[in-house]
């Protein structure tokens, strides 16, 4: 309850001050970058798509009207229609994927939205590791390279910083 | 010895999922576990993109604010307060601030004859001017910036490796620690001047509510004067209560458009002067009012060939104020 008074508050803040824009960003980042990243599957083309969809979003945002959805809902309701502009572009008709009911949030969203946080938290070598590993697809070796440690201390981040991840997703749904 | 093969076996399925090659099954519960954490870790966003797409947009939102909405300087809105650092040897200063904060360095502009430079860094989504040039040894113009990082402790690690020291003694209270006021924080300076408030805010963001990742800060040695004359001279509004001890202001904001800045009392018997720059639609309007409120004329407002129209003008305490507008825009 208190959440989404929070999101009513910032939505109406924003519409009444763009500049305030950036707090609603922030805290919808990940949702639309994974709601579109699952989708297309290209990272270059995901982040491409995810910024016509915030730039739409920040357009649109007096057309907001507040009806007890919760605002990110709206903003996949717009990247959906981006999605779907850009498969017609690409001449993909076939995968345009089922805009989802304004209502749901689907739950696999939320929940890499939320690791995506928590990767941000980790202790900053643990996060490093993380983001060369994964966003760069470095190697280990690369890695230790760059980081000046051994190979072997750096898959031993990569396994803690993975453990902290399992337990912290367990203990948020657990 | 446990923990040895579990760190050689998830490393192994990671590099094969990377690789794209179909995930074998596997009956250890534990690294199944882990592996469907890094099967969502692929999709994980570039932070890098992140900062860049939420600059574009605050850029973008800037320009949407309504007239009412933005501090006017008489008819002129200040978009930005950007800290103007001025020393000797920049490219050292760039460096430091490349190892210490991960700063990137945007764009670069040759300043003068003697081969030195104005750059353009960012430290997260905030922006910093440096002037490098040797003409200017004697009166270099440091900044006290209040950094905002996820990692205070790794982020002092880094700036004492760069050369940096506690502000004062060791064992003071300068190390980082946990705050009182919800951050944790370490008080450093570097080896050009500068004063560097390192800190983690406690809770869900490492940066404040303004998403700010560096608060400009100014040290004059009468706060309420300056405050005074930034709100006759840019339309300024303090926020908040002044913290205040023995008469002395310990903490003090002010906004100046949408940059809030932060101010205490200097404690050493030397003027600290620091320069900023002003980004703003109209130079000449802010030139003139702050002139009207006791600010020293400088340089007046004139086209410049790197395509700014700028002025300077100088307060009280020495601080210089660079009003700037781009002509191309």
């Amino acid at each position: 309850m208190s959440e989404q008074h929070d999101d009513r508050l910032q939505v109406e803040a924003a519409q009444r001050d763009p500049s305030r824009f950036a707090d609603l960003y922030r805290q919808n980042f990940y949702r639309v970058y994974t709601y579109v990243v699952c989708r297309v599957g290209d990272r270059h083309q995901a982040e491409d798509l995810t910024a016509d969809v915030f730039r739409e979003a920040l357009a649109g945002i007096q057309k907001f009207e507040w009806r007890g959805v919760p605002f990110a809902a709206w903003l996949l309701g717009i990247a959906a229609r981006v999605l779907a502009d850009h498969w017609k572009r690409s001449g993909r008709e076939a995968g345009i994927p089922a805009p989802e009911s304004a209502a749901t949030m689907p739950a696999e969203i939320e929940q890499s939205a939320m690791l995506f946080q928590l990767v941000d938290r980790l202790p900053e070598a643990q996060c490093r590791v993380i983001r060369m590993r994964f966003v760069e697809q470095k190697s280990i070796r690369e890695i230790a390279q760059e980081m000046g440690r051994s190979e072997g201390a750096v898959k031993q981040l990569q396994l803690r910083a993975m453990e902290t991840l399992r337990a912290q997703m367990e203990g948020a749904h657990g | 010895m446990a923990d040895l093969a579990l760190i050689e076996q998830l490393d192994q399925a990671i590099t094969a999922m990377l690789a794209g090659a179909a995930q074998p099954e596997t009956a250890d519960a534990g690294l199944a576990a882990l592996m469907d954490i890094a099967g969502k870790l692929r999709d994980l966003p570039d932070d890098r993109f992140m900062e860049r797409l939420g600059a574009e947009l605050g850029a973008e939102s800037e320009r949407r604010v309504p007239m009412s909405r933005s501090t006017t300087a008489g008819p002129a809105v200040i978009h930005a307060v950007t800290p103007f650092i001025t020393v000797a040897d920049g490219e050292k200063l760039i460096e430091f601030l490349k190892h210490t904060f991960r700063a990137e360095e945007m764009a670069r502009h040759p300043h003068g004859h003697g081969g030195g430079f104005v750059a353009a860094l960012k430290i997260g989504d905030s922006d910093l001017l440096i002037m490098g040039d040797e003409s200017v040894r004697g009166q270099e113009r440091p900044a006290a910036l209040h950094v905002y990082v996820k990692d205070c402790d790794a982020v002092y690690q880094r700036a004492l490796e760069a050369g940096a020291t506690v502000v004062g003694p060791a064992d003071q209270g300068f190390e980082p620690a946990d705050r009182p006021w919800g951050e944790r924080a370490a008080f450093m300076t570097d080896s050009f001047g500068n004063h560097w408030n390192i800190a983690t805010r406690f809770g869900p963001n490492y940066v404040p509510e303004d998403g700010r990742h560096v608060r400009p800060g100014l040290l004059p040695r009468n706060a309420p004067v300056l405050i005074d004359f930034l709100e006759r001279a840019f339309g300024a509004e303090e926020v908040g209560p002044r913290h205040e001890v023995g008469g002395r202001v310990e903490h003090a904001f002010v906004r100046i458009g949408e940059v809030l800045l932060e101010m205490a009392d200097a404690v050493e018997e030397g003027l600290r002067p620091f320069g900023f720059y002003l980004y703003t639609d109209d130079v000449d309007a802010v030139y003139h009012r702050a002139v009207a409120a006791g600010a020293v004329s400088i340089a007046p407002p004139a086209d410049q060939p790197f395509g700014d129209r700028i002025a300077v003008i100088q307060d009280t305490f020495g601080n210089q104020w660079i009003a700037a507008k781009n002509l191309g825009g």
